[in-house]
C-alpha cells in the first residue's frame, strides 16, 4: 500500500497552482497547429501577483519587488515574520516592547506602522482603529508561509488607500502541501518558548490543514535607561538627577527587572477545495489570542502597567473559477477580521491618581483601554486579456470598518467607515518583440465623510537586452485616516507635576487626545521611480536598483494645542486649571528620494548571497505645538524619522545532504522612532544559524537548528532606549510523520 | 661542426662568424614562417551570422555559450570562423554580405532566417520540432530541436525511478508523439506505457484518476493541448494527491511541482549549435536532430514528500554524461 505524501516541504508545487506562466500556449490551439515557442520549453522567470494582481515576471513587473521564498524565510533563522523582513531593502523592524513589532518601509512608523497595507492569501489584516498591524496578533506561523511578496514603493492602485508606500503580501502554502503532521518546539532566550503542531489531510476533493501555536516569551529581561532622564514610557528616575538633564548615551543611570512577557495561541485553518468542474474555493480561518503582562521592578517597588489581552479572528472564502475560451478567470472573495484589545489602562490610572502617590505609567498604546474593530470585505476580480492584448485584471469591493469600545471615541460611540472601490490594472506589449511593456493601473475609491479618490499609476518598462530592464513609473496614493486619527478621543487624566507631584516624578502634564471636528485629511503621496532590473545570467547574479522620489503631504501627526482645554474633560481631581489637548492633524509635508539596491549571487549549487541596501534623504517639518488659537508655537524637523542607510545580507550554504548553515549581516544607521519611540544610534548585527536534517526513513524526517541572534551581542536598542537587544539564542527541533 | 669559443670568464659563447650565420638563418626562418602566416591570413575566415530572436535573457545566454564553444574549439582548428550577432527587428546592417552560415536562435529568428536569408545554410536551434514537421524544402538546413527525444525521456524516467515501470502518456488527438514514443517503447522494451488521448487537458484530472491503479509515473510530453498553463495546476495536484510522480519536459514544469525533467537550457543550446557550426562549416551534412546536450532538474521536495528515493545530483550527473 502506498504511503500518502507526507507534509514535507514541497515548495515546488505552489507555482504550479498559482503561478503557471511558463507556458506559453493557449489551450484552445489544435496541437497538430499549435506554434510551440521558446517560453514553452524555456519560460522560468520568477513571477509576481502582488505588483498589478496580474502574474508578471519581475521584470515586467510596474514596480520594484522583493520576494522572500520558502528557502530564504529557512535559511534566515526567522523566528518570526517580522524578522524575515529585515531582508527588504529600506525596511526598519524592531521590538516596541518585548511583545510586538514593528515593520515599515522607510521610516515614518510608530508602533503602530500605517503607511504599509499587508494581506495575507489577499486578505488585508490592516487595523483601521488605530493603523497598522499587529504582528503578535496574526493566526498564521512562519512554517504556513510559501513565501512573502514585498511591495517597495505605493501601490494604491491595485490594492486602494493604505497601500501607502508599500505592501506585503503573504502567501500560505496549499493545504495539500501539508499532509500528514509535524511538530515544532522552540526553546530559548529569556523563557522563549514555541510548540507547533500541524497537521493536513484530504476529505473528499478538500485538502486541508490545521495549525495550532502557542508560544511564549518573558521578553526582554531588564529596563535598562542609558540616555536621557525621562524617557518616553516616564520610569521613574534617581532623585540625585535632576529634572530634564540630559545624559551621554550609554550611561546607565538605573535597572529594573522587567516582566514584558506574553502568552500567544494561534488557531489557522486552510481548505482547498478543487470542485468537479474544475472551479477551486479556499476556505480560511484563524484565531489568535495573546495575553500580555507588563511589570517593572526595581525589587522594592513594582510599576505595574496594565495587563493587555489582545483578540483576532479572522475568516476568509474565496472562489474562483477558469472561465472557458479567452474569457479568463473570475473570482470572489469575501473576508471578516475582527479585532478586540482590552487593556485596563485607565482604569488603574484613575484609581491610583486617587492615592495621589503611587507612580504610574501611561502605557505604550495611545488609547482604547477596549475596543472592538471589525473589516468585512466582498470583492469581485476578472482577469482577462482584452481585444488589442491589454491583459487586464479588473474589479471591484466594498468594505466596512466598525470600531467600539471604551475610551476610544466621544462618548464611546460605534463609528464604522464604508468604502466602495473599482480598480483595474491593465499591461500591454507596446511592439512585436515585447521590449516595451506598458502598465497602467487605477483605483477610485469613494470613503465614507472623506470623500471620493483617484490614485493612478503609470508605469513603462524597457527591455534594454536579454537580462536588463529599465522602468520607469509614477504613482498617486492616499493614506485614509485611522479611526483613531479622525475620530479618536481617549482621556488620560494627569496631573499639574508642578503644583502636584513630588520630585522625581514624570512630569505629564496632559493627556486629553482627542480630535477635531472634522478631522485631517487623508495623507497624499506622490512617487516617481526609475528602476533597473537585472535577471540573473549565466554567472548567476541577478539584482535590481531603484530610485525614488516621493512627496508625502498632508502628513497627520498628534499637534499639542497648549491649555487649549479649559475644563473640558469633565475631570473630577482637584487643582487642574487646564489641558493641552492632543489632536491629530495635517502636521507637515515630507520629501524623500534615494536609492534602493538588492542582489542574489548563486554562487555555486550550494551557497547563495542575498543583499539588499538603502540609502534615503529626506527632510520635512511638522507643527509640534500651537496655542488655543491655533497659532503655531513650534514645529520640529521630522527628516531623521527615516534612517538615511540600511543594510543586510544573508550567506546561505548547503553543507552536504543533511547540513546546512547561513550566517546574516544587518546594519542600521541612526533613526528618530516618532512618537512613542526614541531616537536611536546605528547598529550592527550578525545572525548565525546551523542545521541538520536527519532521515528516520518511512517518510519522517526531523531537524535540528541553532539559532543565534546579535552572535556578538553588542547590545543596541530597538525602537526605544529601553529595549536593549542582546545575543539572543534559540534551539528549535522538527519532526514530519507521514 | 660547430665550433664554440670560451669568453674570458670562460664561459662559453658561439663563434662571431655563427652568430651571424645564426641571425641569418633565424630572419629566414621568420620571413618564411611570416610568409606562411600571411598566406594563411589572406584565405577569407568563414563568416557566421548569429540571428537571434528579440527580447529575452535566453537568446543572449546561448549567444554567450555559443562564442564560448566556438573560442574553445578554434584552438585546434586553423581556419576560426568570425560571428556576428544580428537581432531580429534591428534593421540596422549585420555588415555580411554573404555568411556562410546563419544560426537563427529561436522562433522568430528562424522565420526571419528563411525569408531573409533562403539560399544560405542555416542551423536553426531553440525551436521546436512541431515548426519542422515537413521536412523544409532548402536541403542546406540544419535544426537542433528544443525537445528531447522520446527514448531519453524513457530512459532518463526508468534510471530515476526503476520500480515505477508503468509510465502513463496523456496526449492529444493526433499528437505527433504517439508514433514517437510508441516507437522508443519497443526500442526499450522494459517499459509498460499506458496512452491516453485527451480532447482537453481539462479533461486530465479525471483521467489520471481512472489511470491511477494502471500507473506509477506520468510521463509529460510537450503536447500544449495537454500541458498548458491552464491545465498544468490541476494536473500536478491531481498527481500529488494519488502519488503519481511527473517527469516533464522543462525546469519550469519542475519548479512547477513535477518530480522531475530532462530539458535543454539555454547554455547546452549555445554549446551544441557551436559545436554543430563548426561541423557545418567543415562539410558535415545538414541534419535535423534532437539535441545531444541536455540538463536534468529534480525537484527533491516534491520528491522527499512522495517518498521517492532519487540519485544524487552526482549520480545524475554521470548518468547524463555517460554515453
Amino acid at each position: 500500500m502506498r504511503a500518502l505524501p507526507s507534509r514535507r516541504a514541497c515548495s515546488g508545487i505552489i507555482p504550479s497552482l498559482a503561478l503557471l506562466l511558463p507556458l506559453q500556449v493557449s489551450a484552445q490551439q489544435p496541437s497538430g497547429a499549435a506554434a510551440l515557442t521558446e517560453d514553452y520549453f524555456l519560460g522560468d522567470i520568477p513571477v509576481v501577483l502582488s505588483a498589478s494582481r496580474l502574474a508578471q515576471p519581475v521584470s515586467e513587473s510596474p514596480a520594484s519587488m522583493t520576494v522572500i521564498d520558502r528557502d530564504m524565510i529557512e535559511a534566515s533563522g526567522a523566528i518570526d515574520i517580522p524578522d524575515v523582513l529585515r531582508l527588504v531593502p529600506g525596511f526598519q523592524v524592531s521590538h516596541i516592547s518585548g511583545q510586538n513589532q514593528t515593520a515599515q518601509y522607510h521610516g515614518l512608523a510608530n508602533q503602530h506602522p500605517k503607511r504599509m497595507q499587508v494581506l495575507i492569501d489577499g486578505r488585508s489584516v490592516y487595523h483601521s482603529a488605530f493603523g497598522g498591524v499587529h504582528w503578535d496578533t496574526l493566526p498564521v506561523t512562519l512554517d504556513d508561509i510559501e513565501r512573502i511578496e514585498v511591495l517597495r514603493g505605493s501601490n494604491a492602485s491595485t490594492y486602494g488607500s493604505n497601500a501607502f508606500m508599500g505592501v506585503i503580501n503573504i502567501i500560505t502554502r496549499k493545504a495539500v502541501q501539508d499532509r500528514g503532521t509535524s511538530v515544532s518546539v522552540l526553546t530559548g532566550y529569556n523563557g522563549t518558548r514555541e510548540a507547533t503542531l500541524r497537521f493536513g489531510d484530504r476529505v473528499g476533493a478538500l485538502d486541508y490543514r490545521i495549525t495550532l501555536n502557542g508560544f511564549a516569551t518573558d521578553g526582554f529581561p531588564n529596563y535598562r535607561n542609558t540616555h536621557t532622564y525621562w524617557d518616553s514610557t516616564g520610569v521613574i528616575a534617581p532623585a540625585s538627577v535632576a529634572t530634564g538633564t540630559a545624559l551621554a548615551p550609554e550611561t546607565t543611570l538605573f535597572e529594573l527587572a522587567r516582566n514584558d512577557s506574553q502568552q500567544i495561541g494561534r488557531f489557522n485553518f486552510r481548505g482547498d477545495w478543487l470542485l468537479g468542474n474544475g472551479d477551486l474555493v479556499l476556505f480560511e480561518l484563524g484565531y489568535t489570542h495573546n495575553d500580555r503582562d507588563n511589570i517593572l521592578d526595581n525589587g522594592s517597588y513594582e510599576f505595574n502597567r496594565p495587563d493587555e489581552n489582545l483578540r483576532s479572528s479572522s475568516e476568509l472564502v474565496k472562489w474562483s473559477r477558469q472561465l472557458p475560451g479567452d474569457r479568463g478567470e473570475i473570482s470572489v472573495q469575501a473576508s471578516h477580521n475582527r479585532f478586540r484589545f482590552d487593556g485596563l489602562r485607565t482604569d488603574f490610572l484613575i484609581d491610583d491618581l486617587d492615592t495621589g502617590a503611587t507612580l504610574f505609567n501611561f502605557g505604550p498604546v495611545l488609547g482604547g483601554s477596549r475596543l472592538r474593530n471589525d473589516r468585512y470585505d466582498l470583492e469581485l476580480q476578472h482577469t482577462v486579456k482584452l481585444p488589442g492584448s491589454w491583459r487586464t485584471a479588473w474589479g471591484a469591493g466594498i468594505r466596512v470598518d466598525r470600531v467600539s469600545g471604551r475610551n476610544f471615541t466621544t462618548g464611546d460611540q460605534t463609528v464604522s467607515r464604508w468604502q466602495y472601490r473599482v480598480f483595474a490594472n491593465t499591461e500591454k506589449y507596446l511592439d512585436d518583440n515585447e521590449q516595451w511593456v506598458l502598465n497602467a493601473g487605477l483605483m477610485l475609491e469613494h470613503q465614507q465623510e472623506l470623500g471620493n479618490f483617484s490614485s493612478p499609476r503609470l508605469a513603462l518598462n524597457w527591455r534594454l537586452d536579454g537580462f536588463n530592464t529599465l522602468r520607469i513609473a509614477v504613482s498617486r496614493a492616499f493614506r485614509m485616516p485611522s479611526f483613531w486619527e479622525a475620530r479618536g478621543e481617549n482621556r488620560l487624566y494627569a496631573l499639574d507635576p508642578s503644583s502636584y507631584l513630588a520630585p522625581g516624578i514624570p512630569p505629564y502634564d496632559y493627556l486629553l487626545y482627542t480630535s477635531n471636528a472634522k478631522g485631517p485629511d487623508p495623507e497624499r503621496l506622490d512617487t516617481f521611480e526609475l528602476g533597473l532590473v537585472s535577471i540573473e545570467q549565466l554567472q548567476g547574479l541577478s539584482f535590481d536598483v531603484r530610485y525614488f522620489r516621493e512627496w508625502l503631504r498632508d502628513y497627520i501627526d498628534e499637534v499639542r494645542y497648549k491649555n487649549a482645554c479649559t475644563g473640558c474633560d469633565g475631570s473630577a481631581v482637584a487643582g487642574i486649571a487646564s489641558h493641552d489637548l492632543l489632536i491629530h492633524d495635517n502636521a507637515g509635508s515630507m520629501d524623500l528620494h534615494g536609492f534602493d539596491l538588492q542582489g542574489r549571487y548563486r554562487i555555486n549549487d550550494r551557497t547563495t548571497l542575498h543583499g539588499a541596501a538603502s540609502i534615503v534623504w529626506s527632510r520635512g517639518q511638522r507643527v509640534k505645538e500651537k496655542d488655543a488659537a491655533g497659532n503655531v508655537i513650534k514645529t520640529a524637523d521630522i527628516g531623521d524619522y527615516v534612517p538615511e542607510r540600511t543594510l543586510s545580507a544573508l550567506l546561505s550554504h548547503r553543507f552536504d545532504r543533511n547540513w546546512s548553515g547561513s550566517i546574516a549581516y544587518y546594519r542600521m544607521s541612526k533613526m528618530n522612532w516618532p512618537n512613542d519611540g526614541d531616537r536611536l544610534e546605528p547598529y550592527d548585527r550578525i545572525d548565525l544559524r546551523l542545521a541538520r536534517k536527519f532521515d528516520l526513513g518511512s517518510g519522517r524526517d526531523a531537524q535540528i537548528e541553532l539559532i543565534g541572534q546579535n552572535v556578538r551581542n553588542q547590545e543596541y536598542s530597538e525602537f526605544r532606549h529601553d529595549n536593549q537587544f542582546e545575543r539572543r539564542l534559540y534551539l528549535r527541533m522538527r519532526l514530519a510523520l507521514p | 661542426m660547430t665550433r664554440i669559443c670560451h669568453d674570458q670568464e670562460g664561459t662559453l659563447r658561439p663563434h662571431p662568424r655563427q652568430l651571424v650565420a645564426w641571425l641569418c638563418a633565424l630572419t629566414l626562418g621568420c620571413l618564411i614562417s611570416g610568409s606562411q602566416a600571411m598566406a594563411a591570413g589572406s584565405a577569407p575566415r568563414p563568416q557566421v551570422l548569429l540571428l537571434k530572436s528579440a527580447g529575452m535573457a535566453r537568446y543572449d545566454q546561448v549567444e554567450t555559450a555559443f562564442r564560448a564553444q566556438i573560442t574553445a574549439q578554434c584552438e585546434k582548428q586553423p581556419r576560426c570562423p568570425g560571428v556576428t550577432t544580428a537581432t531580429v527587428g534591428n534593421k540596422s546592417d549585420t555588415g555580411i554580405a554573404s555568411p556562410a552560415l546563419v544560426v537563427a536562435v529561436g522562433h522568430k529568428a528562424a522565420i526571419a532566417a528563411r525569408s531573409s536569408y533562403s539560399e544560405l545554410p542555416q542551423l536553426h536551434v531553440m525551436v521546436s520540432r512541431v515548426e519542422y514537421r515537413e521536412r523544409p524544402r532548402a536541403s542546406a538546413l540544419s535544426v537542433i530541436y528544443l525537445e528531447q527525444p522520446p527514448l531519453r525521456l524513457l530512459r532518463f524516467t526508468r534510471y530515476l525511478l526503476p520500480d515505477h515501470r508503468r509510465i502513463g502518456v496523456l496526449l492529444s488527438p493526433g499528437s505527433p508523439w504517439r508514433t514517437e514514443i510508441e516507437d522508443a517503447e519497443s526500442d526499450d522494451n522494459d517499459d509498460y506505457l499506458n496512452i491516453r488521448e485527451l480532447d482537453s487537458g481539462r479533461e486530465a484530472g479525471r483521467a489520471i484518476r481512472t489511470m491511477k491503479q494502471q500507473i506509477d509515473v506520468l510521463l509529460a510530453l510537450p503536447d500544449p493541448l495537454i500541458y498548458n498553463r491552464n491545465t498544468l495546476g490541476a494536473i500536478l495536484l491531481t498527481t500529488f494527491r494519488n502519488h503519481i510522480p511527473v517527469v516533464g519536459f522543462s525546469k519550469g514544469v519542475v519548479n512547477a511541482g513535477a518530480v522531475a525533467a530532462v530539458f535543454s537550457s539555454p547554455r547546452t543550446i549555445g554549446e551544441e549549435a557551436g559545436t554543430r557550426a563548426l561541423a557545418l562549416l567543415a562539410g558535415a551534412r545538414p541534419a535535423l536532430q534532437y539535441p545531444d546536450r541536455f540538463e536534468a532538474a529534480i525537484n527533491r521536495r516534491v520528491a522527499s514528500a512522495m517518498h521517492l528515493d532519487l540519485p544524487s545530483d552526482e549520480e545524475i550527473a554521470a548518468w547524463k554524461d555517460a554515453p
